[in-house]
């Protein structure tokens, strides 16, 4: 639970566009010292330079793909040397589409699952053995969505990495609760759709996922993308995200739903788990999904 | 699915536990058996005895962390029997160790076959189900481990958690799209006397590197645990009339220890009331 923010250090993933780049510029104007990782290097300088106008105590740009765990790695070490300790994580590159499991091709599925869960695990792996060593007021704030809580269709993939998240970080409270170690503190961010860019996730596809599936020359994939950029573009604004989240630092919470609306789905999911029912995509509408 | 005799089977992680008493109750109920496992000459016992309850049997030695060995799995079983009738997605690891301790080595091997192998099975598996039509199922075993949270196991929840969210997405997937012949099943068992705690016996080459964590008195503590847990869990008995009950009955949520759904019950209340999720409270919603 950090209080004080002023000089301290914040790591902030995807910090190029959409969440990160809000976090950034909140985490800049109460005169935090940031490091800013992000895959898109012209979006990075900007928000590098955005940053410090707005009050930044320093900045400094990390370009980098973070599905790579030496990334992840070189990111936290950076800040380290840079700044001399690491207060806030906030663990916030992804990527988002949907698509069916028989159709979509398994490259998306490898790329997705690298970004959206295994980087957050390097990120707290790394970053948690030094918030311990300093003992001083830490968090970290996982960005999964409400698709890591609630299941719906056509995104098997990414609620599979979303609800990874959220189990990963639930465990991980427990173990530091049972360690006794009180001075990392862990949110879930859990928004909806909101305006980000999350729809120009292909801008940033790193080559090593790039593939010439005849998938992508499809009109299910065409319609996936404008399904995409529909949802995405309809969102919730995005003005309250960076107030939620940092009210959430201060503030000692855990679960942040943005839409707590979408609460409403995952009482349905765990009503079905509870009393053993097939999940029905009707009675998911039923309550205005 | 109702009628299994001279059905396909297709069992992953066939040579042990959960996967081997399948895989004879498959036998015995006259289907063929397509069956998968990265320990060789357990998986041949398992075929030859199958066969000698009358089935044929067909082995598959490979490392199903690997996409390609899933999906030369499944050809083969349709290049040995024609159809795919049950995908029993079951090959899987646990380890128990904390997100901030564990080497990144052991979490990529953990998401590759707990999380990418089911992944790709059903990839795989489910265009020949749409086009042959008939009554097929798939089930996919997670765990209670999938839909509740405890400590010391943060890798291991993020990939049966994540299994789970995808059947279910699948699921919506099919009902949306009208495909009523593939039912699917979410196995979601607590600890059982299986031989889960022996599988760092069989870790893939490429994933074996050596790391100063494997030599801690904390991944000796670990694996300890994991061996009691296992070791004085419910007798595997339990295993085949709850599958093969929901794989007849189209079951989806499959949970074996009642202790499973008081832990989700705390889970849902935590989220729904936005509470910090709470060891002292989980426990003591256990007692």
């Amino acid at each position: 639970m950090i209080k004080e923010f002023r000089g301290k250090t914040a790591v902030i993933t995807g910090a190029g566009n959409g969440f990160g780049a809000e976090l950034a510029r909140e985490a800049a104007r109460r005169g935090m010292k940031l490091l800013l990782a992000d895959i898109d290097g012209p979006a990075l300088q900007a928000m590098v330079a955005e940053t410090r106008k707005l009050g930044a105590q320093e900045v400094a740009g990390f370009e980098a793909d973070l599905s790579l765990y030496e990334n992840v790695r070189d990111m936290i070490a950076k800040a380290v040397s840079l700044y001399g300790t690491l207060d806030l994580l906030i663990n916030n590159a992804g990527i988002g589409f949907d698509g069916t499991i028989w159709e979509v091709p398994l490259n998306d599925a490898d790329w997705m699952i690298d970004i959206n869960l295994k980087a957050m695990l390097w990120g707290m792996r790394e970053a948690i053995p030094i918030m311990m060593k300093q003992g001083t007021p830490c968090h970290i704030v996982n960005v999964s969505s409400s698709s890591g809580v609630i299941t719906t269709k056509g995104m098997w993939v990414y609620h599979a990495t979303k609800h990874g998240v959220v189990a990963a970080t639930e465990s991980t409270v427990y173990d530091l609760q049972l360690r006794g170690v009180s001075n990392i503190r862990f949110s879930l961010l859990l928004p909806g759709f909101v305006q980000t860019d999350l729809n120009h996730y292909n801008r940033h596809r790193p080559e090593r996922y790039q593939s010439d599936d005849p998938f992508y020359a499809s009109d299910t994939y065409r319609a996936s993308q404008a399904y995409l950029d529909e949802v995405i573009t309809h969102g919730a604004p995005i003005d309250n995200i960076a107030p939620l989240v940092f009210d959430a630092i201060e503030n000692d919470k855990f679960y942040v739903f943005p839409q707590p609306e979408l609460l409403a789905v995952a009482k349905i999911r765990f009503e079905d788990i509870l009393q053993n029912r097939y999940p029905n995509i009707l009675r998911l509408r039923g309550d205005d999904v | 699915m109702k009628e299994f005799k001279g059905k396909t089977a297709v069992i992953t992680g066939a040579a042990h536990g959960f996967g081997a008493v399948l895989a004879l109750e498959a036998a015995r109920r006259g289907m063929k058996l397509l069956l998968a496992d990265i320990d060789a000459p357990a998986l041949d016992a398992v075929a030859a005895e199958a066969r000698a309850l009358g089935a044929e049997a067909t082995a598959f030695a490979a490392d199903l962390s690997l996409y390609e060995n899933v999906h030369e799995m499944i050809a083969r079983a349709v290049a040995t029997y024609g159809t795919v009738d049950l995908l029993i997605n079951n090959a899987g690891i646990a380890f128990r160790g904390k997100v901030w301790a564990v080497p990144p080595t052991d979490v990529d091997w953990m998401i590759d076959i707990n999380l990418k192998a089911m992944l790709w099975g059903m990839h795989e598996a489910m265009p020949i189900m749409m086009a042959q039509g008939t009554p097929c199922h798939i089930v996919n075993v997670s765990s209670g481990a999938g839909i509740t949270t405890a400590r010391g196991m943060a890798a291991y929840h993020a990939t049966k958690h994540a299994v789970v969210a995808a059947t279910e997405s699948t699921a919506y997937d099919l009902e949306e799209q009208g495909i009523t012949n593939i039912g699917l099943t979410l196995f979601l068992p607590g600890y059982i006397q299986t031989d889960l705690h022996h599988c760092e016996q069989r870790r893939p080459a490429r994933y074996r590197q050596d790391m100063p964590y494997h030599r801690t008195g904390t991944w000796r503590a670990d694996q300890a645990q994991l061996e009691a847990d296992i070791t004085g869990g419910l007798p595997i008995d339990v295993v085949v009339p709850a599958v093969f009950g929901a794989i007849e009955n189209d079951q989806f949520y499959v949970v074996t220890h009642p202790e499973t759904l008081k832990i989700v019950a705390v889970r849902a209340e935590d989220m729904i009331e936005g509470r910090t999720p709470s060891i002292a409270r989980l426990r003591s919603a256990l007692t």
